[in-house]
């Protein structure tokens, strides 16, 4: 199978379009990554929606002071605008600085904010699901614009890292989404285990020395792709080389590479990535140029199921 | 300047773009009723505005669907998409037209909102606006971290401190960014991330319309998007809020009034009438008829005929309706009065609905309805006006080909945007600081803290 390549682009605004539109067509998704340190990344990537047509768009969302029902509707817009080409990449706040800037919680610890976050993944994609894809029924005959039997309350229990119990009652207020379930990434960390249990996509950064390849290959479902995170490479080094990282990565079991590249990088390695380092893994063998009608199948993920489908 | 200050030129009129929500005014079963949620019918509305030069597209929010004799209300148009992301996803399509959303004051936190309408302040290139609404009640908070957490009257006292708190960030981005604020309602402190935003502050709409409601609206808003449609009352309310201006040190042209209203057309006024007269009955089916009945009545009426009498019991005084702001106060006396209507002109009780909850703003051929509102405008009824259409997303394709020539060829209507951001489309001052914002309130309302109990609502 081909490798999935991926990238990261920080949302801004001098150098942030020219590389999705260079990357548009090529590279399977590019990921936004939001410390709230800078334009806000589901934003960006929304307004990027319109202006690319073949690049996944993967916001990252740190959800641990934010609400579920807001990032489950804002990920689906955002699969509207970009016309089934949405993710979501989920992470957590542990920092007081974080916490402060919302000021209206403690900072959580890391393990208690990814217990939480395994279960605001699960009650995303159950507001996602919470209207069935054929809800909208716009039937004359008894003046019903929807069939409210296929609307969904969730119904859903949270625990909060560091307060009391919250619920989510829904439905959404956003119909079901063209992907039914933007796939989700997940970053494995030490202790957040359920969390990347959850996800469609697990990214592993090996250089931070936590978590390795072959653990994460043994304790994932197989169908999960597993995408190691390599710095961008500079121009100094070989492109061979960095074809030979992936071949290595590749039969290490990892399904692909996600590049992280600085903004000040960004522009150029983009340029670089598609000119030079993927025609180069297409020669070797590494890579083929993918298709999929949507974010999904690009990814190999394979089609959603409601987790209302036999309600 | 603003067009309204420039001498020897009538006052110019402005009109806005809004993206039907969830009631009964898009004729969905029309075979020309498109998606409410694909973005293409957002992009394809906001586009038709901004060929009319439209000063903004606006979008409405409901944070949970609504429910009547706890059940989902399966009636109307229901499903929206995100508010902020969908503003986003427009800033990169039309280039000229304001983004107005509608977000909740109640259900959000300031940094998360702030910099959310800061990144598409900067997307757009100083486009961006926003409604602040309180949103009602533990209904809606069961879908929320907090739940029902506020009582009513701190509801409204969140809000004006929200926007205060999320201004100061904004002057903050203009600055280092460092921030820290505490108050009542928060205690935050960090960096606001974004850079100086390109328009400033984006602009604040409001749409309360109590007393209290309007005292909030000249003391925190740039924009009332008020219920008064029809002229005569857009009169009096615009004459008092403006009034109210002066108290807290602001002109009569840096608070803006945009009513809600929808217009039909006909080639000929006789046409325009049948027109209107057509749609206000597709606006009203005959399940929908009962409906509206029933959320007066306050129980359930589903033994009535729709196309018989009124029913003829007294109200019940359930709540059957959860998630919608209610208009009607008295619901004796309105049932009184709607009888005395059904009788004298012999009307079913769908008929009397049709009657009394679809009047059309304005009804007649382009030149008319031209000629409508710039007197309208010229008589202080109002700054401009919201249109909402009845049909998604192709409704104001008329309108802007046909009534905008005549607005121009009148005088009353701009040629091409202005430079500048959304604060120049509308023909605002630029942004005051939070800090003017509150010493003017603190010295009109002879306090340092914000309204007790003032009133937010949304329309739409």
């Amino acid at each position: 199978m081909s490798a999935l390549i991926a990238t990261t682009l920080t949302p801004d605004l001098t150098t942030g379009l020219a590389a999705a539109k260079t990357l548009d067509g090529h590279v399977d998704f590019a990921l936004v990554p939001d410390d709230f340190s800078d334009l806000d990344a589901v934003e960006f990537a929304s307004w990027l929606g319109p202006l690319t047509d073949r690049l996944g768009l993967i916001p990252e969302v740190r959800i641990t002071h934010l609400e579920p029902f807001h990032v489950s509707t804002a990920s689906a817009t955002l699969d509207y605008a970009a016309r089934a080409r949405a993710g979501l990449s989920v992470g957590i706040s542990d920092s007081a600085a974080e916490a402060e800037l919302f000021g209206r919680r403690a900072a959580a610890p890391a393990v208690d904010a990814w217990a939480e976050a395994a279960a605001v993944i699960d009650v995303i994609r159950r507001l996602w699901d919470s209207w069935d894809d054929d809800a909208i029924i716009r039937d004359k005959s008894t003046d019903r614009y929807i069939d409210r039997d296929r609307l969904h309350y969730v119904e859903a229990k949270l625990p909060d890292s560091t307060g009391t119990d919250y619920s989510v009652l829904g439905p959404s207020i956003t119909p079901r989404p063209p992907q039914g379930h933007p796939p989700i990434v997940v970053r494995a960390e030490p202790g957040n285990e359920a969390a990347r249990a959850a996800a469609d996509i697990v990214l592993v950064d090996e250089a931070s020395g936590t978590v390795s390849l072959e653990e994460l290959r043994a304790e994932l479902a197989p169908e999960t792709p597993v995408l190691a995170i390599l710095p961008a490479a500079d121009r100094r080094t070989e492109v061979a080389d960095i074809v030979g990282s992936v071949r290595i990565l590749r039969g290490r079991g990892a399904d692909g590479v996600l590049f992280s590249a600085s903004v000040a990088e960004q522009l150029e390695f983009s340029v670089r990535l598609v000119s030079e380092i993927l025609p180069a893994l297409q020669s070797a063998g590494l890579r083929e140029n993918t298709t999929g009608a949507d974010l999904r199948s690009r990814l190999g993920v394979g089609p959603a199921v409601s987790a209302y489908a036999d309600a | 300047m603003p067009d309204t200050h420039t001498s020897g030129q009538p006052r110019q009129v402005h009109l806005a773009a809004h993206f039907p929500g969830v009631n009964n005014t898009t004729v969905w079963a029309d075979a020309a009723s498109g998606s409410h949620i694909e973005f293409d019918s957002f992009s394809h509305l906001a586009k038709t505005a901004e060929a009319g030069l439209f000063d903004f597209f606006f979008l409405a929010e409901g944070l949970r669907l609504r429910e009547h004799q706890n059940k989902i209300f399966d009636l109307d148009v229901v499903g929206r998409p995100n508010t902020t992301a969908v503003l986003s996803a427009l800033a990169a399509v039309p280039t000229r037209i304001g983004l107005a959303g509608t977000l909740s004051a109640t259900y959000n936190e300031p940094f998360d909102i702030a910099r959310r309408l800061a990144t598409i302040d900067h997307l757009s290139n100083g486009r961006a606006a926003w409604n602040v609404v309180t949103t009602s009640d533990a209904f809606t908070g069961e879908n929320f971290r907090r739940g029902g957490y506020l009582d009513h009257a701190d509801r409204y006292r969140r809000a004006e401190d929200f926007i205060d708190v999320a201004r100061r960030l904004w002057d903050a981005a203009a600055n280092d960014g460092a921030f820290a604020h505490e108050s009542d309602f928060f205690d935050i402190s960090g960096r606001f991330p974004t850079g100086a935003l390109p328009g400033g502050h984006p602009v604040v709409f409001q749409a309360g319309d109590s007393d209290s409601g309007r005292d909030f609206a000249t003391g925190s808003a740039d924009v009332v998007f008020t219920r008064h449609s029809d002229p005569e009352s857009g009169r009096k309310f615009y004459a008092d809020v403006k009034s109210r201006l002066a108290r807290y040190g602001r002109a009569e042209d840096e608070l803006k009034i945009y009513p809600g209203v929808s217009v039909i057309l006909g080639d000929t006024p006789a046409e325009a009438v049948e027109r209107s007269r057509e749609v206000a009955a597709q606006q009203v089916s005959e399940a929908g008829a009962i409906a509206f009945l029933e959320r007066v009545w306050d129980r359930d009426l589903s033994a009535f005929d729709p196309n018989g009498p009124l029913p003829d019991v007294p109200p019940g005084g359930e709540s059957i309706s959860q998630g919608r702001v209610r208009h009607i106060k008295d619901a004796e006396a309105t049932i009184a009065a709607w009888r005395d209507i059904a009788e004298a002109e012999n009307l079913t009780a769908r008929e009397l609905v049709i009657r009394v909850s679809n009047r059309h703003s304005f009804v007649g051929t382009p030149h008319q309805v031209a000629l409508d509102l710039a007197e309208a405008v010229r008589t202080r009824a109002a700054d401009g006006y919201i249109l909402v259409p009845h049909l998604t997303p192709g409704g104001l394709d008329e309108v802007v080909e046909k009534v905008v020539p005549e607005l121009q060829e009148l005088g009353v209507y701009r040629t091409e945007y202005p430079d500048g951001s959304l604060r120049e489309t509308i023909g605002l001052p630029a942004a005051r600081t939070a800090a003017d914002w509150a010493d003017a309130r603190g010295r009109a309302r002879g306090t340092t803290t914000g309204a007790d109990a003032a009133e937010l609502k949304e329309v739409g």
